[in-house]
């Protein structure tokens, strides 16, 4: 098909120019929009991520277009694709926030959904103090107020 | 990674619920500690209807166990609610007391002969006492007495006496629903021990084991909701040599049935009916899962013990299923009445005993 051949130059805040199949591209629902909208230029920019950023993500969505293309074998597929998930989100927690703003604003959803459950099984053992430092929360509890809240929920806090 | 680094991003609301909701509930409890913000985020319709959402396919933690109490079977490693310990080992019955029924989380105990009751949920440890009718609080409490054409069994039944009796409480009308067991009378299995009553899925499960010429042949129907029966499915060739008791059903999953074998040494086996195989029960869980040996002998003894009075007791009815909704919820509870914590549950129970004693 002479329409997957075609290729598509997403530029990075830094001005960086990453050439990828129409497909591939199509993967950030933001840019599927754009060309559906008749946007034809062959680069399109992607302002908000980094070239760092930016490249993964691609990276995730090349993968992905690729096992979406095989045909059968489709269980062993689906378990190399579990798998590279898993090692793609293995990452320290500023680069995952970072991916997970570029997917939030990309709109690629399977990205957005593994980088969430990351962060979530991350925090999923961490007492509240350390949760607010890692999210920036201000505690607007007065400690009388926080001490019955956690009165209430106290079954939670049981090892 | 240390923690000066790890503020810099400030995540938009929506990306920090998106996160919130994939958490088990259990970690939800413990962060609306975190700020008031959140803890609105964690009480709000649309964070609930997200968690469900994404949590359909985890399965929910549940346990079987003996209406006195003892625990016998259970699946604590959900992802729903990361409970730490099986449910069973949330509660110790006060003294006196039993298990008489459980929906959507909550259980209700009540103290033998004298209609004192409490309603609670064990993993949140609330507990409401549930008034002696008539009662003060009209209005808000309602009652409703049935019409009981059956005495009301609790561990093991004839078969041919063996109804369902049905009724729907949102119905004016006071009287059951009788519903026949599927061939209740036609087999007789020289008065062993040979069929439960249970529930899975949602529907009320009667299954039975058959001796014939080919072997052991299982049954196991569906009570519909316009009260027929459905046969599930007719197995044979699943049988270990020796005999074994049909105990229970897994409460989501009707294709497994828990089979006790009697001939020593003793255990349960689970049976998967759609791929016909058997395995230990343990193994299908990978831990997070409790199997009380000596607890079911004892309940097979006693079992044995009510037989040996009447040898047509062949159906058992009494085990005491739990399961943990999809969402928690706390205990209802009218104004004016006291919530009461597990730990302190003995000593409420004790006072009232004192009082009435009085």
């Amino acid at each position: 098909m002479s329409e997957s051949n075609k290729k598509i130059s997403l530029i990075s805040s830094e001005g960086e120019a990453f050439e990828v199949s129409e497909a591939v591209a199509r993967e950030f629902e933001i840019v599927a929009h754009m060309l559906e909208d008749g946007c034809s230029g062959s680069s399109i920019p992607i302002t908000t991520v980094d070239s760092n950023i930016l490249g993964k993500v691609i990276e995730y969505c090349t993968k992905h277009v690729e096992v979406g293309n095989v045909e059968g074998n489709s269980e062993k597929a689906e378990k190399d694709l579990e798998e590279f998930d898993k090692r793609f989100i293995a990452v320290e927690m500023n680069t995952l926030f970072s991916l997970i703003l570029a997917a939030n604003y990309l709109n690629v959803k399977g990205l957005l959904n593994i980088g969430c459950q990351k962060v979530a099984d991350t925090i999923k053992d961490m007492k509240p103090e350390e949760v607010r430092s890692i999210f920036n929360i201000e505690n607007d509890y007065t400690p009388a107020e926080e001490e019955v809240v956690r009165k209430e929920n106290e079954w939670a806090f049981q090892p | 990674m240390d923690s000066a680094t790890s503020t810099i991003h400030h995540l938009p609301e929506s990306i920090l619920t998106e996160i919130l909701a994939r958490l088990p509930l259990r970690s939800i409890s413990r962060l609306k500690t975190v700020s008031k913000t959140v803890k609105a985020t964690l009480e709000s319709v649309y964070f609930r209807r997200l968690f469900v959402s994404l949590h359909k396919n985890s399965s929910s933690s549940w346990s079987l166990g003996s209406r006195e109490g003892d625990e016998l079977i259970g699946f604590h490693g959900c992802k729903t609610w990361d409970v730490p310990k099986s449910l069973g080992s949330f509660i110790s019955l006060p003294l006196g007391f039993e298990f008489k029924a459980s929906s959507n989380g909550l259980v209700l105990i009540e103290r033998y002969g004298c209609g004192y009751s409490y309603v609670g949920n064990p993993v949140l440890q609330q507990w409401v006492k549930i008034p002696q009718l008539p009662c003060g609080y009209c209005g808000i409490w309602t009652s409703k007495i049935l019409q009981c054409p059956h005495l009301i069994t609790k561990l093991v039944a004839r078969a041919k006496n063996l109804n369902v009796l049905a009724h729907d409480f949102f119905s004016d009308s006071d009287q059951f629903m009788v519903v026949h067991l599927p061939e209740h009378s036609n087999h007789n299995n020289n008065g062993v021990v040979n069929g439960a009553l249970t529930t899975s899925g949602g529907f009320v499960m009667y299954m039975k084991s058959l001796v014939q010429k080919r072997g052991t042949v299982l049954k196991v129907w569906r009570l519909n909701h316009d009260q027929s029966w459905q046969l599930l499915c007719e197995i044979n060739g699943l049988s270990i040599s020796g005999s074994f008791v049909p105990i229970a059903m897994h409460p989501f999953d009707s294709d497994i049935v828990y089979r006790w074998h009697q001939e020593s040494p003793r255990h349960l086996v689970s049976c998967n009916l759609r791929t016909e195989t058997l395995i230990d029960p343990a193994r299908e869980y990978h831990g997070d899962f409790y199997m009380n040996q000596s607890g079911f002998e004892e309940y097979m003894d006693e079992i044995g013990r009510l037989r040996a009075s009447d040898r047509d007791y062949t159906i058992l009815i009494g085990l005491f299923q739990s399961v943990l909704p999809r969402w928690m919820e706390s205990v209802p509870r009218p104004p004016q009445v006291d919530m009461i914590d597990t730990t302190s549950l003995p000593s409420y129970v004790a006072c009232c005993l004192i009082e009435q004693d009085e």
